[in-house]
Order: structure tokens, then sequence, then C-alpha cells
């Protein structure tokens, strides 16, 4: 064996595959994600399982009403609880998802309005001699079901009367919502969306952004100014911690951070082609790339969940709140740092979309 | 050896004396308090909310009237002087290939024909004042043009009928015989420079007839703005010879609202002239754009000798961009987008890419007409779409630079 040979050839041969490798190790890192592919990930790894776990769980919670109704029994009303917290959490995962490209779905009742106007509610739940105002949007939605649920004391109190065929109705029509939802994704919005250039509607795929960040900024929006300031108060308006969403059923604080973590989803996804992966990478005519916010985002995200997991110490928002009126305040800050970040990221991405006050 | 003696100094020790302070060291510290007094007094009036609205309306208000000043000698000045020099420089292409008519003297007037037209876009952000007073547009950029009457003018020319000058074709023809779109006839066929062989003698006579004129009108335009007895003295004895009469300066006023001499009555005035205008011409260009899609026959166009269409479109933006930001890249000062970001920096923001947009979309359409392209609907409803977006910021941001209280009273009429 020719040893001198065999290791000059190898010799020969080494570097050429070491450039090799380095040149295939450096396009893969370099590989940028193209608003296509970004888009794609969006629905396919966002939108899409987020509104089906959204219609999914709503489903549960409409059967285990369904079952409570008819056995009216505890076990019953703990699983009915349980799957409207379930419920619940899952709509506002799937908050940011919601925007709907096609033109169904804005005519559906609004189920996620606040706080419930109780007196009205008894009334209701008690007599037929006011079922006529069963159709009020204070009374239904997720607010009213969880009132029916969650403030009577046990399965009696809680399927009396009235109560059931309110709150079948009310599950139903949350169940309905969200199928709609689904099902307007994946047979319309889903091509549209990822065939955006094609025109049919958007002209350019970085045009199918706009609702995407349209909502998420609406979504920020609405955090700030019905979640946080309406119950905290300020100069003009007095506190008042009943008008948290969810209090009732101690849900508030994972209300806020399911719909954190939807937004963590649209904006994150997977790193590299969520919007953020875009953000740090993509020139656009007038602006730049801006690795420093994508990074940003990603932290500040994570500042908002340790902020929610300190937030209260150890006791619900809604005894929080009671106690001292400013205790929001922190999260309030927080959410607006990360409603600017969203903002300036859909400048850099060149995204034109209508501001909060303008949607 | 002896200790020498220590030297005598008293049983107790020596007290030193306190000074008193000096009168210059009172007069610091009474100064410094006074200043003390002043800044307090000034941080605690500033926090009443009264005061520090007043204090931001005078800022703004000195704000606005820089960028009025501003606007009117980095874009309108600026860019009509070198609109003048454009068209000098057309006008002199025309007569060297009058002198001799080579292939090459023609590339050279045609390419100067494109560069006047690029540089003529940007006089629509302010069509106002001495355009509308005067027709300037009207003069130097007629459409549609009366074809048959300048073929039949030639004709009268080749016959020894007709001397024609360009006094002649200013103050006894219509304008739609002279101007951008006559020399356009003369010098292009299909988009492409004619072969200069096909031009004849009086041809290329009226043609200098035409672009002389048209150097003449974008001299009177520029006096029209800044005052002939401002101009150079060349410009002034080629007025003069050409026959058009002095102009007193129309941006004096537009400088200088609000005071004698002037017909703006607030600085309010000139902002929406401003802003209005810049919002008029992209809507206009939103309306050219839309045309590309009606037809396919370059005749239907505007600028069907040259084809020049999508160059005008952007060219047209590029006028608007270069208002809003104060002037041409190195030039800038005060700007429309100052005003804009002083009260929301994003809108600014989208305004600057929208802008860019626009203009990068309608580029990408290229020569719409011709043959029949099957990319042509979907880039044109993209441009479509990005003007539109860009009318839309622009409508957005002038009520809130325009009705700032800072610039009242904000009513043209009525003192």
């Amino acid at each position: 064996m020719k040893k001198r040979g065999v290791s000059a050839a190898a010799g020969g041969w080494l570097p050429a595959l070491a450039l090799i490798g380095i040149m295939g190790l450096s396009g893969i890192c370099v590989a940028q994600p193209s608003e296509s592919e970004v888009l794609v990930a969006l629905a396919d790894k966002g939108v899409a399982p987020s509104l089906k776990q959204a219609a999914t769980a709503s489903r549960g919670l409409a059967e285990a009403v369904r079952q409570l109704c008819a056995q009216k029994d505890a076990a019953h009303l703990e699983r009915a609880r349980a799957a409207w917290q379930e419920a619940f959490l899952a709509w506002r995962r799937a908050e940011p998802f919601q925007f709907g490209i096609g033109k169904g779905g804005k005519q559906d009742r609004s189920i996620d309005e606040w706080p419930v106007n109780a007196i009205v509610l008894d009334q209701v739940a008690a007599t037929k001699d006011f079922a006529h105002l069963r159709e009020s949007k204070d009374i239904r939605g997720f607010s009213g079901a969880e009132y029916l649920l969650f403030v009577p004391a046990d399965a009696t109190a809680a399927t009396a009367a009235e109560r059931c065929p309110h709150l079948q109705d009310i599950a139903d029509e949350i169940a309905g919502r969200n199928a709609r939802l689904y099902r307007q994704w994946q047979e319309e919005d889903s091509r549209r969306f990822v065939a955006a250039g094609d025109g049919e509607p958007f002209l350019m795929p970085e045009d199918a952004f706009a609702p995407v960040f349209a909502r998420m900024l609406n979504v920020t929006e609405r955090l700030l100014r019905d979640r946080i300031t309406i119950p905290s108060g300020s100069d003009e308006i007095a506190a008042k911690p009943e008008a948290l969403e969810a209090w009732r059923s101690a849900l508030t604080r994972d209300a806020i951070r399911a719909t954190i973590a939807g937004l963590r989803l649209a904006l994150v996804g997977d790193g590299r082609t969520g919007i953020t992966g875009l953000v740090a990478v993509r020139d656009g005519l007038v602006s730049q790339k801006n690795p420093q916010l994508a990074g940003a985002i990603a932290h500040q995200l994570d500042r908002i969940d340790k902020r929610l997991d300190d937030l209260g110490g150890g006791r619900t928002l809604y005894e929080a709140l009671t106690s001292k009126t400013t205790v929001l305040k922190p999260l309030y800050d927080d959410i607006e740092t990360l409603q600017k970040q969203i903002v300036e990221a859909s400048l850099t991405l060149e995204v034109d979309v209508r501001m909060p006050g303008e949607l | 050896m002896k200790t020498p003696a220590k030297p005598h100094t008293s049983a107790k020790p020596h007290k030193s004396k306190r000074r008193l302070p000096t009168a210059q060291s009172l007069v610091r510290i009474a100064v410094l308090l006074v200043l003390a007094g002043i800044v307090c007094a000034g941080l605690l009036l500033y926090r009443d909310e009264a005061v520090r609205t007043t204090v931001q309306d005078y800022l703004t208000a000195r704000k606005i009237d820089k960028v009025i000043v501003d606007y009117t000698d980095n874009v309108v000045v600026r860019t009509l002087a070198d609109v003048a020099d454009k068209i000098a420089a057309l006008r002199d292409a025309t007569v060297r290939l009058q002198a001799e008519p080579s292939e090459a003297a023609m590339r050279a007037a045609t390419d100067a024909w494109r560069a006047a037209r690029a540089q003529w876009q940007a006089i629509y952000t302010f069509a106002y004042g001495p355009n509308a007073f005067y027709d300037f547009d009207k003069q130097i950029a007629s459409w549609p043009l009366d074809r048959p009457m300048i073929d039949h003018t030639i004709a009268e020319m080749a016959a020894g009928r007709l001397q024609l000058t360009s006094r002649y074709l200013r103050e006894q023809q219509y304008s739609t015989l002279r101007g951008f779109f006559a020399a356009e006839y003369l010098l292009f066929r299909d988009g492409q420079p004619r072969k200069a062989g096909d031009l004849g003698p009086f041809e290329l006579q009226y043609l200098t007839a035409v672009t002389r004129a048209m150097a003449e009108e974008s001299l009177d335009f520029q006096a029209a703005w800044v005052g002939t007895d401002r101009l150079p003295a060349p410009a002034v004895a080629a007025l003069t010879e050409a026959g058009l009469r002095p102009r007193t300066s129309y941006a004096e006023e537009f400088k200088h609202p609000g005071q004698p001499g002037s017909r703006y009555v607030s600085p309010s005035i000139p902002l929406q002239e401003m802003f209005q205008e810049s919002h008029s011409v992209v809507e206009d260009a939103c309306a050219m754009i839309e045309e590309m899609l009606a037809s396919d026959d370059p005749k239907d166009s505007e600028s069907r000798y040259s084809r020049n269409v999508s160059a005008d479109i952007v060219n047209r933006l590029k006028g608007v961009e270069t208002a809003y930001l104060g002037g041409i890249e190195g030039v800038r000062r005060h700007a429309q987008a100052d005003l804009v970001a002083n009260k929301n920096s994003v809108l600014d923001r989208r305004i600057r890419i929208s802008l860019a947009r626009a203009q990068h979309s309608v580029a990408a359409v290229g020569d719409p007409y011709g043959e029949h392209r099957e990319d042509k609907e979907l880039k044109v409803r993209r441009a479509m779409a990005a003007c539109t977006k860009l009318a839309d910021n622009f409508a957005s941001a002038i009520p809130v630079v325009c009705l700032d209280p800072a610039s009242k009273p904000w009513a043209a009429y009525g003192r």
C-alpha cells in the first residue's frame, strides 16, 4: 500500500471538501425566509391549529353543557366549568388569528363582550317572562356562560329555572361561531392567504400581512383599553375590578397569558419562518432589516409572561386589583411596549396597516 | 553644640481671621439665586398645560415658518431653475440637430426631451400661484396636441407663406401647437427616436421654434415665482428679448403669510396649498395608472409617440417625494415631513414608504402599450394599489398638519 500516495490524495481532496462544507453551512445559516414561506408557516402552524383548537374546545363546551343540563349533578357541573375554561382559553389564544379575509364572519354577533349584565341575566335565567331579553349581547357569549356556570354554588342552582335553555343556547352559539371561523379559513381564506401575490385578493405577498398586523394591533389595544385600563380606572374614571374579564372563574390572568401565547405564535412562530424572522433579515425599499427589533419582540413577550407570573403575589388579579388599583400598571406598560414594537415591525416590513384608532 | 533657640511665639495659638464675603461674591450668589428662581418658576409654569401648549404652539409656528421658506427656496425655486436648465438643454440639442441632422444628434435631442420631461413633472406639486394665474402648464405642456394644425403650419412654412419664430408661436398660436408634446411629435415614433433623415428642414425649423418658445416660457415661469429682478442678467436679457414683461416675486408673498403685501392671511394657507396640491398630484397619478388598463393601443396614451407614460407617472410621484422631503438630497432643510413627523412619526414613515413603493411599482409596469402582456394587469393593479395607499396616507396628513392651532387662522378668505 502506498501510504504516501493515499495521504497525498487525501490531502488534495480534504481542503476541497472542507470548503464545500463551509459553503454549504453558510448557505444554511444565511438562508432567508421569503414572504411566502412566512405566510405558509403562519397559516399552517398558527392560524389553522389555533382556530381548530378553538372550534374543538367550544364544541366540547356545548357538549358538556348538554350533559350538565341532562344530569344536573356536581361532577357534570365541574366538567362544564372545565370545558368553559378550556374553550375560553382556546378562544383567547386564537384571537390574533381571527383576521378573516373573506366576507363571512363579520355578520356574526360578538361572543366575547363583557362585563355581563348580572341583573338582567338573573331575571332571564329565573323566568320565561324575560325570554325576549335572551338575545341581548350583554348576557350572552363567554361572559354570560361564565356567569351561569361559576356563580351558582351547586349543580341544582346552576340548572334551575330557565338557566339551562339560555346556557345551551349560548354554548351552541359559541360552538357555531368557532366552527364557522375554522371552516371559513379552511375553505376560503387559507388559499387566498398563502397565494398572496396573485391578486386574489392580495396583489403582493406582503399585503397579506396587513390584516395580520391589523388584528395584532387590535388585540393589543383591546388588552390595554378594555382589559386593563377600564378595570383599573384612571384620573377620569373610577376603578372597577368587576370589569375584569373572566374574574368570576379566576381565569383573568390565564386568559391574558393565552392571548400573549397567541401573539407569540403569530409574531415569532418557529423563529426563522415567523414574522420576526422576516423582520430580522428583510430589507425593504426604505426600511432596513432589524434583527435587534426581532430579538426585542421575543424578549418582550417573555417579559410579559414573567410579569403575569409575578403579578398579585399569589392572589387572583381580581383580588389584587381590589386592594391596589395600580397593580396592573406594569403589565400595561409592558403590553404598550409590545404594541409599539409591532408597529415598528410593520414599518420594517413596509406593511401598510391602519393604527388601532383607525381600525 | 548648642541647640539654636526657637523663635519666640506667643503663649496662645494664633486664631486665623474669619474673612467677610466680598461684594463680588455676594453679587455672584445673588445672580445664581435669581437664575435658580427663574428655572424653578419656568419648570413649575411648564407643568401647567396651558403654558406648555402656548410654548409648543410657538415652537410649532416657528417650525412652520421655516418649512414654508425652505419649501419655496429648495423645492419651488430650485425646481424651476432645473426645469429652465433642462429645457434650455433641449433647445440647444434641437438647434444642433437642425444644424447637423445626424443620428447622434437625434439621440441627444430625444434624451434631452426625456430629461426635460422628467424634470417638468415636479412642477405639478406647486400648480397653484403663478401656474394657476398664467397657465404655464398649458403653455409648455398642453395636451392634446393639434397635430393637423402643426402639419399645416409646417406646410405653410415650406410654401414660403410663413416665417415661424418662437414669439409667433407664443403670441399668435394656440398652445396646442407647441410645448412638450409638439416636440415629442417631431422627435419620436413608436417610443423610439425618429431617423434624423426623416425630418425635413421645415420640421426642424418648427422644432427649434417650439423649444425656443418652451425655453422662454420656462424662464417666465421662473420669473413669476422669483421676480424678474432677482434672475441672473442673461435670463433677464432673454426675457426682455422675448418680449416678456417683468414679474414680481410670488415667492415673497408665499414665504411671508400674514404680513403686508402677502395674499396669504396665515401660515395655514400655504400649508394647505402645499399638502393638498401634493395630494391632488397623487390622485391624478392614480388615475393615469388606471388608464393603462383601459387600452393596449399607444394612441390612447398621453405620450403616444415617446411612450413615456410610466416615466411621467414615476417622475410626477418623485416630484411629490421631493416636495415632501424638502428638496433633492443634499439640499434639504426643513420639510413637510418634519411637520408630519412632529405630530405622528409613524404616519411620516408610512408616507415615505408609500412614496417609494408607488414609484417602484409604477416603474415595474414598464411600457404598458404595444403588445399585449400577460402580466400587465397584475402589475398595473399593484401600481394602482400602491398609489391609492399613498393618496390615503397624504389625506391623513392634511388635517394633522394644516389644522394645527399654531397655524391659525385656517380660512383662506376674510380677515
